[in-house]
Parts: C-alpha cells; sequence; structure tokens
C-alpha cells in the first residue's frame, strides 16, 4: 500500500513538473506593472487567464502550481518571503530557530480573523499542520515540504513550536508558500471532505474570499473587507484594491492571447514566447516576466545504463547540441539558456559556471571517437562493435508545454549531425512512470522549480532517486555531492551554503551527470490599466496590490 | 408532336442529363489529376524535394514563402515544402491501411453473421450497432489507450472504429443474394457455402463495398491527422500533415504558411479521395439500375 501511495505521489510530482511550472522564481527584475503613475484606487473587478485549471483545490493535497497560484489570494501563511528572499512577519510577528535547527517558535499575530468570524491562533496552526500530515489527507506535496516534521506544540494560544526530527533549514521557504496556508479549523473540521472542489468551503484569511467555481470556466473571489494583516513587504495593508478577481481557465495559447488583444481579459497567464513581440508593440497592453528559479529545465542522461555510463559519451551530448541556438530560436530570445542546473535567481547560484561548455561540435565528435563510437552505418549513426548509438528519450505528448517537443527536435537533429540517434516514444503518463522507476530511458527532461538551492540535493543526492521519492533522474552517485548537499539542507550559515552548492553545481556540468537547457520564465500579458502586479518567489502572479487606473 | 417533347417532365430530364453530362466530363480528369499528383508526390517525394525534412536551420525559421522555400519555414527552419511533401507518406499510409483493416474486419464480421443463423446474427449485429452508436474517434483513442500510440497502432486503432458500416454491409448483402431465387436454386442442386460467398456473395459486395470503402478512405485519413494532432501518431520529428497542423497553433497569426500547406493537403487529398468515391457510386448504382 505504501509502494502504491509513493508512486502515486511521484506520478503527481512529475506530471506537476511536466504541467505545471512548479514552483518558484524569483527575483526581481522589473516585475511591477506600469510606471507608478499616481496613488492606487480601490475598486473595479479584473480577469486573469491561466492556461491550466487546477484538479485540486486543496492546498494541503494538491501539487499543482494553478491550485496555489490562486489560493494565495485566499489563505495566508505564517512567513512572507520578498522578491528577494528574505523572509518578512505575515501571520507570525516574529519566530526563533533553534539552534540545532530542529523546531521554530513562532508568535503569531493577534486579531487575525478566518472570513468564517473566527480566530486565527495557536491550534490553529496544530490543527492545519496535523491535516497536512494526517494520512487519510493523502497529501501530493505540503506534506513533502514539512519534510521531517514530527509535531506542533501550543505553548500559548499566540506561541506555537513547530518540531522535526533532524535538523530542517528549508521549513521557513515551506512555510512561507501557499501549500502551507492556513484553513479555518471549523471548516477543517466540517467540510474537510469538500475543500478539493473549491468555492465558498475553502475559508481562509486571506485577502479574497472563493465566492465560486464553475468547472471548466472560472473561479471567482470576491475581496475580503475585514482584511488587515497583509505581510510586511507586501505593497500595501488593509484590503485588497480590486473587488472581484475572476481567473478563466484559456487552454488554448491563441485563445488566451485573442481575449487579451480583444480586452476580453485583462491579463493573460503563460503568455507564449511566439506573442510576446506583438504583445508588447500593442500600445494598449504590456509584458510583465519573472525568470523561474531551482531547477531548470534541464536533461538528465541516465548514468547506469548503456553508451551514457561513460563520461565522455555525456560529455558529447552536453557540447554537441547548440543550445543557445535552438533556445533563443524556439523561444524567440524570450527564455535565457541555462548554464547551471538551477536558475540564476535561486539563492546560492553558482555564476562561474557560464560559458564554461560552449557548443563545441568538433569537441563532441572528437569525444565519441575517443570512447570507441567510430563506426558509421547507413543512416549516418556512429555506431561500436555493429551496434549503433541510439538513445531512448521518452515523451508524454499529452503533457508536453512550452514548445518543449519542438525543441526536443531541435536536439535530436544537433545529435544527428554528432552521429548520435535519439528514439523518442510517446508514452502515456502511467507508462513513463513505470520508465522513471525501472530506469528505461537514457534521457529525461525535467524543470522543477523552487526557491531553494536544496533541489539540487533532489537532483543529485545518490539516495533521492524515484523510488526513494526523489528526482535523481541520472541515477547520479557521487560522494561528494552527496556531502555537500546535506551540509545545505542542515545550516542556515549563507556562506557554506553557498560553497557548497557552487561545489555541487560545478561537479554535475563537469561530470555531465547534466544538460541544462533553459530558466523557464513566467510571462504575463496585460492590459495597461493593470498596476502595481508584481511576482512571488514562484514567479507567479500575485494579485493582491493589483490595482485598476483607468487613466 | 414536337411540342409534347417541350413539356415541362422532358425539359427537366433533359437538364439533368446535361447537367449530369457536364459533371461527367471534367471532374473525374480534375481529380485524376490530383490524385495522380498526391501519388507521384508519395513514391517520388524523396526525389522531387530537394531538402530534407527533418534538416533543421534556425537562423532560416519562420520565413516566408520564397523560390528557395516554396511554402515558407517552420519554427525550426525546416522546409514547409518537404515537410508537406514527406508528410503525405505516412498520412495517405494511414487512411489506406486503416480503411484496409476495416474491410477485412467487416467482410469477415458481416459474413460471420450472414451465414450463422438467428442467433449467432443477432448477437454479432447487436454487438455492431453497440460499436457503432460510439463516436469513432473515441473507440479509436480506447483501441490507442490499450495498444499505445505510434503510427501502426493508430492505423489498427481506426481500422477497428470503422469496421461496424462494412460489417452491416456486407451482412446485408449477404441476405439478399442468399434469398434471390439463382441462389436457392442452386443451393438446392447442392452449391456448396464456399463457393457461393467467393462466387455470389463477394462479387455482388465488391461494388458497395469499394464505394464505402472509398468515402472511408477520405475519412480514415481525417481521423488519422486528427490522432496525430493530439500527437498520438507518427513519431516526431517525422512530417505528418495533422502533426504540423498541430505544431502551428501558435502561429496562427504570425507565420500562416506553417498551418495552411498541410491543411490545405489534407483538404485536397480528403476532397478528391469523396469526389472519386460519389463517381463509383454513381456508376455502381447505373449500373445496377441498368
Amino acid at each position: 500500500m505504501r509502494f502504491t501511495r509513493t508512486r502515486h505521489r511521484l506520478l503527481l510530482l512529475v506530471v506537476v513538473a511536466l504541467t505545471a511550472f512548479a514552483a518558484c522564481g524569483s527575483s526581481g527584475g522589473g516585475s511591477t506593472a506600469g510606471q507608478a503613475s499616481g496613488r492606487p484606487v480601490s475598486g473595479g473587478s479584473l480577469t486573469f487567464a491561466t492556461d491550466t485549471e487546477p484538479i485540486n483545490f486543496d492546498i494541503h493535497v494538491s501539487p499543482q502550481d494553478v491550485t496555489a497560484l490562486i489560493q494565495r489570494n485566499v489563505f495566508d501563511s505564517l512567513v512572507y518571503q520578498d522578491s528577494k528572499g528574505a523572509f518578512h512577519p505575515w501571520l507570525a510577528e516574529s519566530w526563533e530557530t533553534a539552534p540545532d535547527l530542529r523546531s521554530y517558535t513562532f508568535h503569531l499575530r493577534t486579531g487575525v480573523r478566518f472570513s468564517d468570524g473566527t480566530a486565527f491562533d495557536a491550534e490553529a496552526v496544530k490543527l492545519n499542520f496535523e491535516h497536512v500530515v494526517a494520512k487519510t489527507t493523502k497529501s501530493q506535496f505540503a506534506a513533502s515540504l514539512l519534510g521531517p516534521y514530527t509535531g506542533t506544540e501550543v505553548i500559548d494560544p499566540t506561541t506555537v513550536k513547530v518540531s522535526f526530527s533532524q535538523p530542517f533549514a528549508p521549513f521557513l521557504q515551506a512555510a512561507s508558500t501557499a501549500y502551507l496556508g492556513f484553513y479555518s479549523p471549523k471548516a477543517l473540521a466540517e467540510n474537510a471532505g469538500k475543500l478539493s472542489a473549491g468555492g465558498p468551503v475553502d475559508v481562509g484569511t486571506g485577502p479574497f474570499l472563493f465566492s465560486s467555481y464553475t468547472k471548466g470556466q472560472s473561479v471567482v473571489l470576491t475581496r475580503n473587507p475585514a482584511y488587515a494583516w497583509a505581510p510586511k513587504g507586501a505593497g500595501h495593508s488593509g484590503p485588497a484594491y480590486l473587488d472581484r478577481l475572476t481567473i478563466r481557465f484559456l487552454r488554448e495559447n491563441s485563445v488566451r492571447v485573442g481575449a487579451l488583444n480583444s480586452g476580453q481579459i485583462d491579463v493573460a497567464g503563460s503568455l507564449p514566447p511566439a506573442n510576446v513581440k506583438a504583445v508588447e508593440a500593442n500600445r494598449s497592453l504590456q509584458v510583465l516576466r519573472r525568470d523561474a528559479s531551482g531547477g531548470n529545465y534541464n536533461i538528465y542522461p541516465n548514468t547506469t545504463r548503456g553508451p551514457l555510463t561513460d563520461e565522455r559519451v555525456r560529455k558529447a551530448l552536453q557540447q554537441g547540441i547548440n543550445i543557445d541556438q535552438n533556445v533563443r530560436t524556439v523561444y524567440f530570445g524570450q527564455y535565457k539558456r541555462a548554464w547551471s542546473p538551477v536558475g540564476a535567481l535561486t539563492p546560492s547560484y553558482n555564476p562561474a559556471l557560464v560559458g564554461t561548455w560552449p557548443y563545441d561540435a568538433a569537441k563532441a565528435n572528437r569525444l565519441l571517437d575517443e570512447a570507441g563510437w567510430t563506426g558509421r552505418d547507413a543512416g549516418g549513426y556512429r555506431t561500436k562493435d555493429g551496434k549503433r548509438l541510439s538513445l531512448r528519450w521518452p515523451i508524454v505528448p499529452s503533457l508536453v508545454r512550452e514548445q518543449r517537443d519542438i525543441l526536443g527536435q531541435a536536439i535530436q537533429e544537433d545529435l544527428h549531425k554528432i552521429g548520435v540517434e535519439i528514439v523518442r516514444p510517446s508514452l502515456d503518463a502511467g507508462t513513463y512512470i513505470d520508465a522513471i522507476y525501472s530506469g528505461d530511458y537514457d534521457l529525461l527532461d525535467l524543470s522543477w522549480a523552487r526557491f531553494e538551492p536544496d533541489v539540487l540535493r533532489l537532483a543529485f543526492h545518490s539516495k533521492s532517486t524515484a523510488a526513494n521519492g526523489g528526482q535523481n533522474a541520472s541515477y547520479f552517485n557521487d560522494p561528494d555531492v552527496d556531502r555537500w548537499t546535506v551540509t545545505g539542507e542542515g545550516t542556515f550559515d549563507t556562506s557554506v551554503r553557498n560553497d557548497v552548492y557552487a561545489k555541487t553545481q560545478q561537479r554535475v556540468i563537469e561530470r555531465a551527470a547534466v544538460i541544462p537547457v533553459y530558466t523557464p520564465s513566467y510571462i504575463v500579458g496585460a492590459a495597461s490599466y493593470v498596476r502595481d502586479l508584481t511576482f512571488d518567489t514562484n514567479a507567479w502572479p500575485r494579485f493582491y496590490d493589483v490595482w485598476r487606473d483607468k487613466k | 408532336m414536337r411540342t409534347v417533347d417541350a413539356s415541362p417532365r422532358v425539359l427537366a430530364v433533359r437538364a439533368a442529363g446535361a447537367r449530369r453530362r457536364l459533371a461527367d466530363v471534367p471532374v473525374p480528369v480534375l481529380v485524376a489529376a490530383v490524385v495522380l499528383a498526391v501519388a507521384v508526390v508519395v513514391v517520388l517525394a524523396p526525389g522531387l524535394v530537394a531538402g530534407s525534412p527533418t534538416r533543421t536551420d534556425p537562423v532560416q525559421a519562420l520565413r516566408g514563402p520564397s523560390w528557395k522555400h516554396l511554402f515558407g519555414t517552420d519554427q525550426l527552419g525546416r522546409d514547409t515544402f518537404s515537410r508537406v511533401a514527406y508528410g503525405a507518406r505516412p498520412s495517405l499510409l494511414l487512411g489506406c491501411g486503416a480503411t484496409a483493416v476495416s474491410v477485412a474486419g467487416g467482410v469477415l464480421l458481416g459474413l460471420a453473421a450472414g451465414f450463422s443463423g438467428r442467433v449467432g446474427d443477432q448477437v454479432l449485429m447487436r454487438v455492431t450497432d453497440m460499436v457503432l452508436a460510439l463516436p469513432p474517434l473515441l473507440v479509436a483513442l480506447v483501441v490507442i489507450a490499450v495498444l499505445g500510440s505510434g503510427t501502426v497502432n493508430v492505423l489498427v486503432a481506426i481500422g477497428v472504429a470503422f469496421v461496424p458500416p462494412y460489417a452491416r454491409m456486407v451482412r446485408a448483402e449477404v441476405m439478399l443474394v442468399r434469398r434471390s431465387g439463382y441462389v436457392e436454386a442452386a443451393v438446392g442442386l447442392g452449391l456448396r457455402r464456399r463457393v457461393l460467398v467467393v462466387r455470389h456473395v463477394l462479387p455482388n459486395a465488391l461494388g458497395p463495398l469499394l464505394v464505402l470503402a472509398t468515402v472511408g478512405f477520405g475519412t480514415s485519413l481525417i481521423y488519422a491527422s486528427s490522432l496525430s494532432f493530439l500527437g498520438l501518431g507518427t513519431r516526431p520529428p517525422a512530417p505528418e500533415w495533422g502533426a504540423m497542423l498541430s505544431e502551428s497553433r501558435d502561429f496562427l497569426s504570425s507565420a500562416w504558411w506553417i498551418g495552411l500547406f498541410p491543411g490545405l493537403a489534407v483538404t485536397t487529398a480528403v476532397v478528391a479521395i469523396n469526389v472519386v468515391g460519389r463517381h463509383l457510386q454513381a456508376t455502381f448504382t447505373g449500373r445496377t439500375r441498368r
């Protein structure tokens, strides 16, 4: 039973990693809509269109990005992480971390009320975390954010202590996500089974109330007039400016862009790179963006199987693909090519890797010759002992997004030029998961973003394989990397973290355990009157500060 | 009495005749030309087209039609003309193969139903009715879910989805032939069932079967393209019309040529084949009437 559950969870994780933009980006850069012209005005409604629809609205269960994106407006967290990664008080006014990083004590803000009138207190924190980890909740993501959680202790109504069985530095970041937001204990008690369906039963403390959900159509959120506990670091305090926020589900790219152009929606999420130029050229529209952080879109060679056990062959792949040109062409210059397995906005990103492994077909050919793949067959592919250099890279058509199938064809063609055959069997999601479990692939592509360099442990620690609920798709095994990533997980010391994570990034590139391709970017098209639309560290738009400038 | 000839009825008949002649003359020629052109492309694609359909050239991406690239280039700089030309093969192969599967399945099932007596007939035909009630695309998707995707599986899936119409038609033909006087006489004289099937049933069924198969071929082609559009057919980067259409979706406003030409190819092929089917139908029903 346990096996099945883990499998199930992995399936969902993979689906999420593939379909949704998992996680996190952050940073910086020009994410404020409009030039701060004038003072914000309250009122009006806004329609935002997204390309995915939540399968499950329960933040404690769903691993989907879109669930968190929507529910962020309905649920608050203990702490707030600003776009630079710093933590600020939110529902917790202050907190202390035990020296051994095994427990965190939070002092809660007073006067916070859920929209059903009940008070937010230490007991609510305890009940919510217990709900997350309860077996019956079947959490697919939130429970993993709590990591080695052992329990929550109510010290007094405004003080609560969360404990872990081992040092757990990533907890503050986890506690800032919408996945660890707080339901009203009354809602948890009365409607635990209905939370996943969305609607008014999803009662939180957030700036908006969940008014209605029409499947296949839209979610309607209305302003919470009593809201007075905005996080420090937000653009304003008090209730949200918008009376109403409608989230529409428009899956087809051309439809979403068309709706934006014709004014049927005010903001279009996941703007396709092909349309960015046209939207930028339109004076009544604007483009806003933020790069993701955490795991880039990377290709992972299976280091335990066939030709790719040879590091030289992996190196040849790494430098035999013209990543610069392919990424520029397929994404119209809108996404950045990647040099490290993690995005440039991720804390402890190693900028020294930039330019260290450029496209070099001659070198790739030389490496393949050295590795003994010197023969050539009728198809122009390399052979060794009569066997063709052929690699299996499965694809799930229904989960393809961001033109990754097209990018894959460009990569296929580049590798063809150096005599490597790439075979891309199309699988359904279930078969794909089986392939991941059994390691029945030579290459696998994933993006897994989170505003945390701990993704490196998830992706490269030798114990972090699929069977253990991890994502080490390369089956990479390097004792140094194991040691470094565990050190990073157990400390807050920035210099130590920078050091171990920089070394990890360099090592996995040197040993060609990964071929970083590009850093996904969340690009939003919006009408020019939409003001103060910003992004959180997950690169998801935030609507609390947004207002309409009708000038 | 010449004036009698000009009665409205006679005029109408004449007009119809004239229309018929008018329609008869150019259409087969036109259609034959189209079908021939498609056939030439299918057979000779590698010789006709200089560029490889899979060779990428990112610098030349999304260029409009020109002398160098008649149909322009796609988002990876591949020549759309050579992709449409090479794409004809898998597309038509899927259409032909799927129709062959349907015809074979339909003939077997129809014969079985026609000859298996009251109970067997009822069972087989009610099952056929049930399958007929489901949308063919749904049946095809179920088959693919079981078999997995890929060209051959898509071919089988569409073939299976379209078995029922053929089965019904063959069964009807069996019933008709079995009850005709000459066959009853022949059976009375000791004609064996095998001979009955080969000499009498199948030749009689051939005409309608051919008509249905021609029309069915066009339909199969559309379904094959639809499944490829959904990413279930031919494996990229090999070109296929439906898959090309799918890839062009995001460029409808910025690069119309990526989608227009494969779309035109599917449309032309299907229309041409359907016109052939209609003509065959006219010919066969004409013969029956005579």
